[in-house]
C-alpha cells in the first residue's frame, strides 16, 4: 500500500502535480486558519498595547528598553542564522520575567511564528539559484507557478529571515507591553532622537488598540445590517470554509472605510490637542516621573555589554559572521 | 524654566494675581469673515463677542450656524492650524494693566495658555496611558520644572475632582472621567478663558451635570472665564451668566439667561429648543409670564407655588405592560467584563409592539443588556431570547433576520458610497427578505431622504446619517429594533426628525416591538410604554413613564436626573403624588394657575 503511495506520489505526474498543489497553495492557508481560530480580530486589541505591572522590567529605564529592539535587530543582522535563533532564546529570557497572560502568549505565538514560518515557505519556493537541491522538485505541469520547486538553500535563507524577525518582534514587543507612551517620549529626547518619533510610537501604542476596536465595532455593524461573519462550524468542509473566506475578503473594503475615516478624524484632532499642549516648542521637555538608574538598570546594561561582546568575539573568529 | 511664556504664566496666572471672583481678564473676539471654502458661504461674519474672566457663556445655536467654528477661532486653531479660504478679524486678550495680545497672531501653545479648548470627543484627546502623564504632557512640553509640573497637576486635577484617579489608566475611565481629565488637561496649561466644544455629549444628565458644576465652580471660585458649545439648555442655562444663540455664522441672541429664550419662538424658529422651563412659562398666564423665567426648578417650584395639577390618570400610555407575546426578553441574565459584573442576574421582557425605554447612569449596564440581546456577548448565567428562541453567540447576522440595532455612533454603520447603494446593500446580503417588506426607495420616503438617493452618506448631515442608518435596518423588516441612544450628538431640528420617523413607524409597523437604551427621557416620554431603571446591572424598578418619573428620590438613587417637568411637578404638588407629567404640554393642560395667580396679583396690587 505504503509503496503505491510513494510512488504516486512521488513518481507519477499526477501525484507529483497533487503534492506541489499543497505545497503552494495549501501551507499559505495556514496562516489566516491560524489567526481566525487562536487570535480573530477581536484578540488584535490585546496585542499591541501596555500592560500595567510592576515587574522588574516595567521598572527598567525606559531609554534601556527603547535601545534594547535596536541592539538586538543589529546583533541579528550581523550573526549567522544559528546564532541568531541562540539570541531569540535570549529575547525570552525578558519573557519568563514578565510572566504574561497565556492569552496573549497564545496571541503572540500565533503573529510572530505564523509570519517567521511563511516566510521559511516563500523563501525555501522563490530563494532559490540553478545549482540548488530541491527537497522536492515540482513536475512540468506546475512550471507556471515560477519556481522549480522547494529547495534546500532557500529554506536556510528563509529559516535566516525568520529567525531576525522573531528576534526583532521579541525584542519590539518588550518595549511596547512594558513602557507607558509618556515615557517613550521621555526616551526618545533624552536619547536626542526627535520627538515627534516618540509621539508617534507612544500614540500608536495608545490608538492600535482603539483601532481595533473600531474594527470590531464596524464589523458588528456589518453583521447587524446581515453580513455574516460566523466561522463555520465544520471547517473540513470545503464550502463552507471556501464561502467564509470569500465573505471576509469581500468584507474588507467594506469596513476599511468607516474605519479610515473614524482614525484620518481623530488624528486630526490629536494632532490638535498635542499642538495645543506645547508638543515640542522645547528641545528638551521636562518630566513629572523621576527616574532613577536602578541595580536591574545596571544588570540589564552588563548582560547589553556581555552580548555584545560575545556577538564582537563570535563575528570576529569568523564563527557565527552572516 | 525655559520659554518666556512660562515666565509670564508663571508671574501672572489667574489663580495667583486675581482674587476668587475676580475678573482680571478677557478675551474679545472681532471676526468679520471667515470662509471654509473659497467662493462659499461665511461660516462666521459680523461677530463681535467678548468674555470676561469668571464669567460662564453658554453657546447654542442649530448645526451648521458656526458655534464650533466660533470655539476654533477663539481659540486661536483658526487661523493658526484651520485657515480655511479666507479669515479677516482678530481674538484679543486684555488683563488689566497689560496691553492686549493678539491670539489670532500668537502660536498655538502659547493662546492655549491664555484661552484653552476641549473638544467634544474626549477619546482622542487623551494621548497617555495614565491621567496623571496626560495631564502633565502640556507642562512638560514647556520644560517646567518637576515641582511645578506636579504642583500643575495636582491642581488641575483637584479643580475637576478627579484626584483620585491620578493613577488610572485612561482606557479604564468612564465617559465623564474622560471629560474630566480633557479639561484638567487644559487647565494644566492654565488658560484664564477655557472653551469647551460640547464637551457632555456623551455624557448622562447626571455627568452632565457634574461637569457644568465643576465648570461653574471654577468660574465663580478661580475666576475662569468659560465658554461652552451646547445643545443641552436645560441643564446648561441654571449655570450661565450669559446665552448667545448663533444662527447663520451670527450672533442672533446674547443676553442674560433670564431675558435671553423669551419669545421661545425666536429659539425654536431656528430649530433650537429653549429650556423647558422657559417654554412652559411662556405658557403660564399673565402676570406669571411677566416675571423673569426661572432656569431652576427651586426658583419655579416658588413662582408657581399654588398651581393645582390635575391628577394626569392613566390614558394611553397603561396598557398591560410586558405581557403578551415575549419578543425580546433576558432572563436571570449574568454577564462578566475583564472581571466585572456589568449584568448582575438582569431579566425583563419586551412583548410584541411594545416599546420599553431601558435608562440608568453610565455603566450601569444598558447598552450590555442591549448587547446580550444581539449575542454580542456570551451570558456567563441566564438566557436571551428573541421570540422565544435562545439568542445564538456570535452569530449576530442570524439574530438581525428578526432585529435591528441601530449603534450609537452610526458612521459605524455606513459603508456604501451613495444612499441608494446603502439600502440596496442591506437587501442583498444575509437571509432572504420577507415578502411584502419595504423597498428601498419606500424606505428612502419613511426616512425622508429619497431627494438624497445618490448622495454620499457622508455628504449627509449626522441627523439624516442616523436615519439613513435606521432605514438601513428597516429594509430587512426586522420585527423588533434595538436603539441605543438614537438621539445622542443631535441637534433638536434632527432630533424632532428621528420623532417624527419613529412616529411613521409605529403607525406603519404596528407589531414593532422597540428596545430604546436612552439618557434622553424626552424621546422615553413621548415613545415608552413602560420604562425599566438599571442600576448596578440589574433592573432597579420599572413601570410607565409618569409612573416611573414620578419617583423623583429613587431615579436619583440609580444615578438618573429625572426631567425638570416631572421634578418640578413633583415640587409644586401639595402632596406624594403617583404619577407626574412628563412634558411642558402636558402640565400647561393639566395646570389651574388660580391659586398661583391669586398670590402674585395681590403681591402687585
Amino acid at each position: 500500500m505504503l509503496p503505491a503511495i510513494d510512488r504516486w506520489l512521488f513518481h507519477d505526474l499526477a501525484g507529483q502535480t497533487f503534492v506541489a498543489y499543497l505545497i503552494t497553495f495549501v501551507v499559505p492557508l495556514f496562516g489566516p486558519a491560524l489567526f481566525i481560530k487562536f487570535v480573530g480580530i477581536s484578540g488584535l486589541r490585546n496585542v499591541l498595547s501596555y500592560e500595567a505591572g510592576d515587574t522588574v522590567i516595567h521598572r527598567l529605564d525606559p531609554r534601556i528598553k527603547l535601545l534594547y529592539p535596536v541592539f538586538i535587530g543589529i546583533c541579528s543582522v550581523l550573526l549567522s542564522w544559528k546564532w541568531t535563533y541562540l539570541l531569540f532564546l535570549l529575547t525570552l529570557l525578558p519573557w519568563l520575567l514578565l510572566r504574561p497572560s497565556l492569552v496573549r502568549v497564545r496571541i503572540l505565538a500565533v503573529l510572530v511564528l505564523t509570519p517567521a514560518l511563511l516566510s521559511i515557505w516563500s523563501q525555501g519556493l522563490y530563494a532559490t539559484t540553478p545549482g540548488d537541491k530541491l527537497i522536492f522538485a515540482f513536475p512540468v505541469t506546475m512550471a507556471w507557478v515560477g519556481t522549480a520547486g522547494l529547495s534546500h538553500a532557500g529554506l536556510v535563507y528563509g529559516a535566516h529571515q525568520a529567525a531576525r524577525l522573531l528576534v526583532t518582534s521579541s525584542a519590539a514587543l518588550i518595549l511596547v507591553f512594558t513602557t507607558q507612551p509618556s515615557d517613550v517620549v521621555w526616551a526618545t529626547s533624552r536619547l536626542l532622537a526627535p520627538q515627534r518619533i516618540g509621539l508617534a510610537i507612544s500614540v500608536g501604542v495608545r490608538f492600535l488598540p482603539t483601532v481595533f476596536e473600531r474594527l470590531n465595532a464596524v464589523m458588528r455593524a456589518a453583521e447587524v445590517r446581515g453580513y455574516d461573519f460566523s466561522r463555520p462550524d465544520t471547517w473540513w468542509k470545503p464550502q463552507q470554509a471556501w464561502d467564509y473566506g470569500r465573505r471576509m475578503v469581500r468584507a474588507l473594503p467594506l469596513l476599511t472605510i468607516p474605519v479610515l475615516v473614524g482614525s484620518l478624524r481623530g488624528c486630526h484632532q490629536m494632532a490638535l490637542v498635542a499642538d495645543s499642549r506645547a508638543f515640542n516648542v522645547n528641545k528638551r521637555r521636562s518630566t513629572l516621573r523621576v527616574i532613577r538608574r536602578s541595580t536591574a538598570d545596571r544588570v540589564a546594561l552588563a548582560l547589553g555589554g556581555g552580548v555584545a561582546a560575545g556577538v564582537a568575539i563570535l563575528i570576529a573568529t569568523g564563527q557565527g559572521r552572516f | 524654566m525655559p520659554g518666556s511664556v512660562s515666565g509670564r504664566l508663571a508671574a501672572a496666572s489667574p489663580q495667583a494675581a486675581a482674587p476668587p471672583g475676580g475678573r482680571p481678564c478677557s478675551l474679545h473676539a472681532e471676526i468679520d469673515r471667515f470662509y471654509y471654502e473659497p467662493n462659499g458661504v461665511a461660516t462666521l461674519s459680523s461677530i463681535d463677542l467678548r468674555i470676561e474672566g469668571g464669567e460662564f457663556v453658554v453657546i447654542a445655536g442649530p448645526s451648521g450656524s458656526g458655534k464650533s467654528t466660533l470655539a476654533l477661532a477663539l481659540a486661536g486653531v483658526i487661523p493658526q492650524r484651520i485657515t480655511g479660504a479666507g479669515y479677516t478679524g482678530s481674538v484679543s486678550f486684555y488683563r488689566n494693566g497689560l496691553a492686549p495680545v493678539d491670539l489670532s497672531a500668537l502660536p498655538l501653545h502659547e493662546v492655549s495658555q491664555h484661552a484653552g479648548i476641549v473638544f467634544q470627543n474626549p477619546e482622542f484627546q487623551l494621548i497617555q496611558y495614565q491621567v496623571d502623564a496626560e495631564v502633565a504632557f502640556g507642562p512638560e512640553n514647556l520644560g517646567l520644572a518637576r515641582e511645578e509640573i506636579a504642583r500643575r497637576v495636582e491642581e488641575a486635577l483637584s479643580m475637576v475632582g478627579a484626584l483620585h484617579l491620578a493613577d488610572h489608566p485612561v482606557g479604564g475611565l468612564s465617559g465623564g472621567q474622560k471629560q474630566r481629565v480633557a479639561i484638567a488637561a487644559a487647565l494644566a496649561m492654565q488658560p484664564e478663558i477655557l472653551i469647551l466644544d460640547e464637551p457632555t455629549s456623551d455624557l448622562d444628565p447626571v455627568g452632565t451635570a457634574e461637569v457644568f458644576e465643576t465648570l461653574h465652580h471654577l468660574s465663580r471660585v478661580r475666576g475662569l472665564g468659560v465658554v461652552v458649545i451646547e445643545h443641552k439648555l436645560d441643564e446648561a442655562a441654571a449655570f450661565a451668566d450669559r446665552i448667545v444663540l448663533m444662527a447663520g455664522g451670527k450672533i442672533v441672541i446674547d443676553a442674560e439667561p433670564a431675558n435671553a429664550f423669551l419669545p421661545t419662538s425666536a429659539w425654536t424658529a431656528l430649530g433650537v429648543r429653549p429650556p423647558e422651563l422657559a417654554l412652559l412659562h411662556e405658557g403660564a398666564p399673565a402676570p406669571i409670564r411677566e416675571t423673569a423665567v426661572p432656569l431652576e426648578c427651586s426658583a419655579a417650584s416658588a413662582l408657581y407655588a399654588g398651581v393645582a395639577l390635575a391628577d394626569c390618570g392613566t390614558a394611553g400610555k397603561d396598557a398591560p405592560l410586558g405581557k403578551g407575546v415575549p419578543a425580546m426578553e433576558l432572563a436571570d441574565v449574568t454577564l462578566r467584563f475583564k472581571g466585572q459584573r456589568v449584568l448582575d442576574r438582569i431579566s425583563f421582557r419586551v412583548a410584541e409592539g411594545e416599546w420599553l425605554a431601558l435608562i440608568g447612569a453610565n455603566g450601569s449596564g444598558k447598552s450590555s443588556a442591549g448587547a446580550a440581546l444581539m449575542g454580542f456577548f456570551k451570558p456567563d448565567s441566564g438566557v436571551a431570547a428573541l421570540w422565544g428562541a435562545k439568542v445564538a453567540f456570535g452569530k449576530i447576522s442570524l439574530q438581525a433576520q428578526r432585529v435591528g440595532y441601530l449603534f450609537q455612533n452610526v458612521d459605524e454603520m455606513l459603508f456604501c458610497d451613495s444612499v441608494r447603494a446603502e439600502l440596496e446593500f442591506s437587501r442583498s446580503i444575509g437571509a432572504a427578505i420577507p415578502t411584502g417588506a419595504l423597498t428601498p426607495v419606500e424606505v428612502a420616503e419613511l426616512i425622508g431622504l429619497a431627494n438624497r438617493m445618490d448622495a454620499h452618506p457622508f455628504q449627509l448631515s449626522g441627523g439624516e446619517r442616523q436615519r439613513l442608518a435606521l432605514g438601513a435596518l428597516l429594509v430587512r423588516a426586522p420585527q423588533g429594533l434595538i436603539l441605543d441612544e438614537p438621539t445622542t450628538g443631535l441637534d433638536e431640528e434632527h432630533a424632532v426628525a428621528l420623532f417624527e420617523l419613529l412616529s411613521r413607524l409605529r403607525s406603519a409597523l404596528g407589531k414593532l416591538s422597540c428596545l430604546l437604551i436612552t439618557h434622553d427621557l424626552r424621546l422615553v416620554a413621548r415613545f415608552a410604554d413602560r420604562v425599566a431603571v438599571m442600576s448596578e446591572g440589574s433592573v432597579a424598578f420599572q413601570g410607565a413613564p409618569r409612573e416611573v418619573f414620578a419617583k423623583t428620590e429613587l431615579l436619583r438613587q440609580c444615578g438618573v436626573r429625572p426631567p425638570t417637568i416631572s421634578v418640578l411637578h413633583a415640587m409644586v404638588a401639595a402632596g406624594p403624588v403617583e404619577q407626574v407629567a412628563v412634558s411642558v404640554d402636558e402640565f400647561l393642560a393639566r395646570a389651574d394657575w388660580t391659586g398661583a395667580m391669586e398670590g402674585k396679583v395681590a403681591s402687585r396690587d
